[in-house]
């Protein structure tokens, strides 16, 4: 068995938890600074977007395959008032919310003469955007939350079943 | 190396894996993955389950 230090060990997970939130931090400043030159376009941003959703998923993924996501979802019920699943389909719901306000405002500014069209063209888009994007998003988010849980805990339970089987 | 000390003397204190997993701060799969001897804990951790449970470290996790 290769023979390794386990402070050093500890210590470089420090530094590559320190490094994650590094990569974060320039990924969203690059996107931010390419909003601010070049506009909101999402072309624009095709890399940072990839890159954040990406890291995201594949953190999903793993630790529900690892039976962690389930721990996790412990100690968060444990600690806090709102359980996870609420806040999951809270997130969707505000993230709903946002797109609708951000897509509302934007088609007022543009596309709008006068302040009485521009009015009506925020109430008519904010409302249909938010008809849209708030039941897709929190049914996006809590579908998600419930795969990843359902996955999690039979991966756990794999695990603990020797456990349960002959203790 | 399953951890049979730690099971019996979980059980001697009427505690479940999730009430152990409580008072001492972590996740009930934790404490069941200790109990199977399938992950090491900190030294931090033995010294919480050591005082949760009334044992010494040599009583849980010492293996002769």
């Amino acid at each position: 068995m290769k023979e390794r230090d386990e402070r050093v060990t500890n210590m470089q997970n420090q530094i590559y938890r320190e490094m994650y939130w590094v990569v974060f931090a320039v990924v969203t400043a690059s996107a931010v600074i390419k909003f601010i030159l070049y506009g909101v376009e999402f072309r624009n941003v095709a890399t940072e977007f990839v890159i954040l959703i990406a890291q995201g998923i594949y953190y999903s993924v793993r630790s529900s395959q690892l039976g962690l996501f389930s721990a996790e979802v412990e100690m968060h019920d444990r600690k806090k008032k709102i359980p996870m699943w609420k806040k999951q389909l809270l997130i969707g719901l505000f993230l709903g919310v946002g797109m609708a306000l951000y897509m509302g405002i934007h088609s007022a500014v543009m596309y709008a003469d006068g302040t009485r069209q521009s009015f009506y063209y925020f109430i008519s888009v904010f409302g249909v955007a938010l008809l849209i994007y708030v039941p897709f998003l929190a049914a996006v988010m809590g579908i998600s939350y419930y795969t990843a849980k359902r996955q999690s805990d039979k991966a756990m339970k794999k695990e603990l079943d020797d456990c349960d089987e002959t203790w | 190396m399953k951890n049979l000390k730690l099971k019996t003397a979980r059980v001697e204190k009427d505690l479940s894996q999730e009430e152990l997993a409580k008072h001492v701060g972590v996740s009930r799969q934790t404490i069941g993955l200790i109990e199977l001897g399938k992950y090491n804990p900190s030294l931090k951790l033995c010294v919480a389950i050591c005082k949760t449970l009334s044992k010494t470290l040599d009583d849980l996790f010492w293996e002769e």
